[in-house]
């Protein structure tokens, strides 16, 4: 659309001074890399694979492993209701969750995007919610505003309907849990923000010089740019909601409860490794959610080829 | 060119060629074995560095050189503030023991040990719930204290109770405290509602019959009992109570019919509201504070007396503690280890560290410093000369330990590996039979098949 | 989809002109908000948003008894009590201490993650060599596994290298770009960094070296700025790994504190532990209000000068 000086500057044919760089290059990926390499060599992919083994293994945490082969992996799926329960209420969280967060994310960040007085005092409080983690105090917080005579309670009784100790049936549990999961969208929101941020305004202003309306420039110029930041925050919380673990964990004060309502994948991989001793077993559950999330990685990656638009062009 | 900055039109990568494919992959694939090999080197030497420091016996320091412990519990602030009063007393008595104290919540305590364990860095000693006892116990995870008589002195203790620290014959744990199964009731909600107190010697027709009593003057406001379904040591009652048991011999004692009689009776109190409905009996938790008493949904709730102290701190309202409601006169109740202590079997200092297990459950001063907390003090004389001076909430459990002592049944064995996976299968399954996600005889399957597949041994 | 980006360098540029502005305005009008109704819509959404942290406010000025029985946000005799009592809860040391421990290792991991991270992404994103293939979808692969099957190895390494009951495997892997979720972040934002840019300061005569730190640094501000607020409100919080790792009470850090007021068997000290949850939520709200501006400028106004 519009040509620029260092456009023009670098299609013109002079290749040589470039390619001389180019060569001089050489290492330096490498050497930028070195502190990630030293990080993945020493706490990543020893522990990595030391829980592959043990996922074959009936370690119990306190004494030597032995060599069970594949046992762990078909008891997953063919002598554990509760695991499978487990992978049900993930999904579900996962497809629910993941959406309705970066929906609401999406929507006040677009929001929170204008000039105006005491925008800086909304965004932070926006974020408020997300910089309280998940503690005993919000597990607290949750309980009482969710339970039979709770606030959420309270407010739903004024438009009718009717009273629920939300938190305590194990039919609404797993909601009270997405509530709290969307209520703390600081993070996607602040990524969109800045997203946002970094769309030129003068291609919005060419767009409008073109004569686009205010939907068609959202659409065209806008979406376009963040793209690559959509697709990172849909890529990373459904990484995350597929491993959710500590807003459960201390809502339910570790027990998945009531009645397993709220028994998340990585929830009951931690109380078998954990309370029950079964290390082994919960080391290949770690790697059949490895499997999974991985799969469900790559699927994002494929389609983002269609949808995701990058300013440097390139791929991976 | 292995590296170049991406020009512009390099969107269009050089097409690398098959071969040229294959040894970036094959060179990548060496870096990342190389680094998998290094860092599995360093595990190997660090499991290995730990390996050669088991076994020890206490020749490192020696009793005249400077000695540091670590010794490890769970619990909270206020136990922590107690139980550092009564390190610094044993650290006067021994300037050359220097004591590091660790403590998490109960809930990741287990979490944290385990990992210690594992990773070889097991604190010499620390505290075990009976619950986890048997795992501890059969993995060579403790050292046996039969060989530390010199400074471990057990004779001021019921000897039937110290047995039950014991594991294949050998004292592998001591208990740390002991407690007993009670009724707590709510004495000023009783008094509102012109309900009469239950007395001591009552049944469990007295009990249902009360309790319904207080839902019904109550308008349907408050039950009587927080229903004690999903609670498995209120099962273990109630085998003993029908002269039946929980385990033999490491085996589960218990049958499925067992269960549902259990169930049966506290799903009546449940439907006639003498007991709480499913959305409050989930909040039973084990944290006093959470739980229906404090929150004033029920008047009563089964527990330990150990516990007492935490229920008169989260309400405004009078407390008392009564025994059990008991089945042809036996009550089940029996003095149950609160908690227990053991030494790790690679402990540097075993000899210290069964020395400082010794001052915390004889020491009288100790026993001033830790006060009831833990549940009564294990020496039984240091605990009859501190029950002369007690007042308030503290007063009350040891009237009540004093009025059922004669007819508490003797500790049984420690639990077999697996307990802590029923303790919580009860809770679990109990709460979707109680919701109506399933019936008491679909539920008791679920559970008889979870304890299959958990006891084991 | 996607639009060509065209890079501009001219500053004039963007300031539009009088007129276009005007053709802007003219287009815009319509289906905008007033704005004193937006202000409303988005204090009232605010309002329902931090209503729990309200509640937080409140409890923490309820006497022990009030915090368990009454579900009202606001106490009916409100005591300070909950304040003194929480900061000196533990023995031997203060609160304090607990917001020191964790100032220390929060600002340290902020600082190696920018490090550590911006060095890995500007080679993932804007250099080009062969293994980069293979190794970007392994930084992927390390964000998928559950870490909690990582603990155990990881701690027998800590163990080895004697650093258990210290900060540093708090704050060392954060200097070895273990947190692939910053380095993946940092992609996402340098690859919306016009590419000609860093040819013209190839052309000038710049090497990677300069390149990073001159060109593609201070673009990728925005990103360096959500990077150090994430990082220091997700250490801030983190509660399970320094539970894990720390011993001593002189230690602890602030999560982990608060966790010892409420246990099984204990007083649950509820109302002082809100009352703390309340004083270490405002340090990490002090620091988001205070660098929320730079994120928000962005690029449009500190961005291209390089």
């Amino acid at each position: 659309m519009m040509a620029t000086t260092a456009l023009s500057r670098a299609s013109t044919p002079n290749a040589s001074p470039l390619s001389r760089q180019a060569r001089r290059a050489g290492a330096a990926p490498y050497l930028f890399l070195v502190p990630w390499f030293l990080g993945l060599a020493v706490f990543t992919v020893g522990p990595l694979l030391y829980s592959l083994y043990l996922s074959f293994t009936d370690d119990n945490l306190l004494q030597s492993p032995t060599w069970i082969g594949l046992a762990n992996y078909r008891r997953m799926f063919t002598d554990d209701p509760r695991y499978l329960h487990s992978v049900r209420i993930t999904l579900l969280y996962v497809l629910v969750s993941v959406p309705l967060k970066l929906v609401i994310a999406f929507v006040v960040a677009q929001a929170l995007n204008r000039p105006r007085r005491g925008i800086g005092l909304y965004r932070s409080l926006f974020y408020l919610p997300s910089l309280l983690g998940a503690s005993v105090a919000v597990a607290l917080v949750w309980r009482s505003m969710f339970s039979q005579t709770g606030s959420v309670d309270g407010a739903l009784h004024a438009v009718g309907v009717h009273g629920q100790d939300w938190i305590n049936n194990p039919r609404w549990a797993l909601g009270t849990i997405i509530v709290l999961a969307c209520w703390q969208f600081g993070a996607p929101m602040v990524i969109f923000l800045a997203g946002l941020k970094q769309v030129p305004a003068e291609l919005h202003d060419a767009a409008s010089a073109d004569g686009a309306g205010r939907w068609a420039r959202w659409w065209h110029v806008t979406l376009p740019m963040l793209s690559p930041l959509i697709f990172f925050n849909v890529l990373l919380e459904t990484v995350n909601a597929f491993q959710a673990f500590t807003p459960a964990f201390v809502v339910s004060q570790g027990t998945g409860g009531p009645a397993d309502s709220t028994l998340f994948y990585t929830l009951y991989l931690y109380q078998q490794g954990f309370s029950s001793f079964r290390f082994g077993y919960a080391s290949a559950m770690a790697w059949v959610l490895l499997a999974v999330v991985g799969i469900v990685t790559a699927i994002l990656f494929w389609a983002s080829r269609f949808v995701v638009f990058y300013a440097d062009e390139g791929e991976f | 060119m292995s590296g170049s900055i991406i020009d512009r039109r390099g969107r269009r990568r050089p097409r690398l060629g098959v071969t040229a494919v294959l040894a970036t992959a094959a060179r990548t694939t060496a870096v990342l074995a190389t680094a998998a090999r290094t860092t599995a080197v360093l595990a190997t030497v660090a499991l290995a560095a730990t390996a050669c420091s088991s076994g020890g016996s206490g020749d490192s320091g020696g009793s005249n050189g400077k000695v540091t412990l670590s010794f490890s519990w769970w619990g909270d602030d206020t136990r922590a503030k107690v139980t550092q009063d009564a390190l610094n007393l044993f650290s006067q008595q021994h300037p050359n023991i220097t004591i590091k104290t660790q403590y998490a919540p109960f809930a990741q305590y287990g979490t944290k040990l385990a990992t210690q364990v594992s990773g070889g860095d097991a604190p010499d000693l620390f505290q075990v719930d009976r619950s986890y006892q048997a795992q501890y116990s059969s993995e060579g995870v403790l050292a046996d204290l039969g060989r530390y008589g010199s400074v471990l002195t057990l004779s001021g203790l019921d000897p039937n109770f110290v047995a039950s620290g014991k594991y294949d014959g050998k004292q592998l744990a001591v208990p740390f405290g002991q407690t007993t199964q009670v009724i707590v009731v709510d004495t000023t909600k009783l008094q509102q509602l012109r309900v009469p107190a239950p007395q001591p010697g009552w049944t469990w027709p007295d009990l249902q019959a009360w309790a319904q009593q207080v839902h019904d003057k109550s308008g349907g406001k408050v039950a009587g009992l927080a229903d004690p379904g999903g609670t498995w040591a209120a099962f273990e009652s109630w085998q003993y109570q029908h002269g039946k048991k929980l385990y033999q011999d490491g085996k589960v004692a218990f049958t499925r019919a067992d269960l549902e009689s259990f169930w049966n009776f506290t799903q009546g109190l449940a439907k006639s509201g003498a007991a709480t409905k499913a959305t409050v009996t989930a909040t039973i938790d084990g944290v006093p504070a959470d739980e229906p008493v404090a929150k004033g949904a029920a008047v009563a709730e089964w527990d330990y007396d150990s516990v007492f102290a935490s229920y008169v701190g989260a309400t405004k309202d009078q407390l008392e503690i009564l025994a059990l409601p008991g089945v042809d006169g036996q009550t089940g109740m029996y003095p149950k280890p609160s908690m227990l202590l053991a030494v790790s079997s690679r402990s540097k200092h075993p000899t210290e560290a069964a020395e400082l297990l010794s001052f915390l459950v004889n020491d009288a001063g100790a026993a001033n410093a830790l006060g009831n907390g833990r549940g009564l003090f294990p020496n039984t004389q240091v605990r009859a000369s501190l029950a002369g001076t007690a007042t308030g909430a503290t007063k009350q459990v040891y009237d009540l330990e004093a009025s059922v002592e004669s007819s508490l049944i003797p500790t049984p064995q420690a639990p077999p590996k697996g307990d802590s996976d029923l303790l919580a299968a009860m809770t679990r399954i109990y709460q979707g039979v109680t919701a109506g996600q399933q019936s008491v005889s679909a539920g008791a399957a679920a559970f008889m098949q979870q304890a299959a597949s958990s006891i084991t041994s | 989809m996607g639009a060509p980006v065209a890079a501009n360098t001219g500053v004039a540029d963007r300031r539009p002109s009088l007129g276009r502005a005007g053709t802007r305005r003219r287009g815009a009008r319509p289906g905008r908000l007033p704005r004193w109704l937006w202000h409303l819509l988005v204090i009232v959404i605010v309002l329902i948003v931090i209503y729990p942290v309200v509640w937080m406010l409140g409890t923490s000025f309820k006497p022990a008894t009030e915090v368990v029985s009454s579900v009202r946000p606001w106490p009916t005799s409100p005591t300070l009590h909950n304040y003194p009592q929480g900061w000196t809860g533990n023995p031997g040391v203060t609160f304090g201490r607990f917001f020191l421990n964790s100032a220390v290792i929060s600002l340290a991991a902020v600082l190696g993650n920018l490090f550590a991270c911006s060095l890995a992404a500007f080679a993932f994103s804007r250099l080009r060599f062969r293994a980069r293939r293979f190794l970007f979808p392994i930084v992927v692969v390390t964000l998928l596994l559950p870490y909690h099957v990582l603990i155990v190895p990881q701690y027998a390494i800590f163990k080895h290298l004697g650093w258990v009951n210290t900060f540093w495997p708090l704050i060392v892997p954060k200097f070895l770009a273990t947190d692939a979720f910053f380095i993946f972040l940092m992609v996402q934002f340098m690859r919306g960094i016009p590419r000609e840019l860093d040819e013209a300061a190839t052309l000038d005569g710049c090497g990677p070296y300069r390149t990073y730190w001159h060109i593609v640094l201070p673009l990728a501000r925005p990103a360096l700025i959500t990077s150090a607020i994430f990082t220091f409100i997700w250490t801030w919080n983190d509660f399970f790994t320094q539970l894990i790792y720390l011993n001593d009470t002189s230690k602890f850090t602030v999560p982990v504190g608060l966790s010892l007021f409420v246990d099984q068997a204990g007083f649950s000290s509820y109302g002082p532990m809100m009352a703390m949850a309340v004083l270490s939520v405002a340090p990490v709200f002090l620091f988001f209000l205070a660098f929320q501006r730079l994120l928000v400028e962005g690029v449009a106004t500190s961005g291209i000068r390089g």
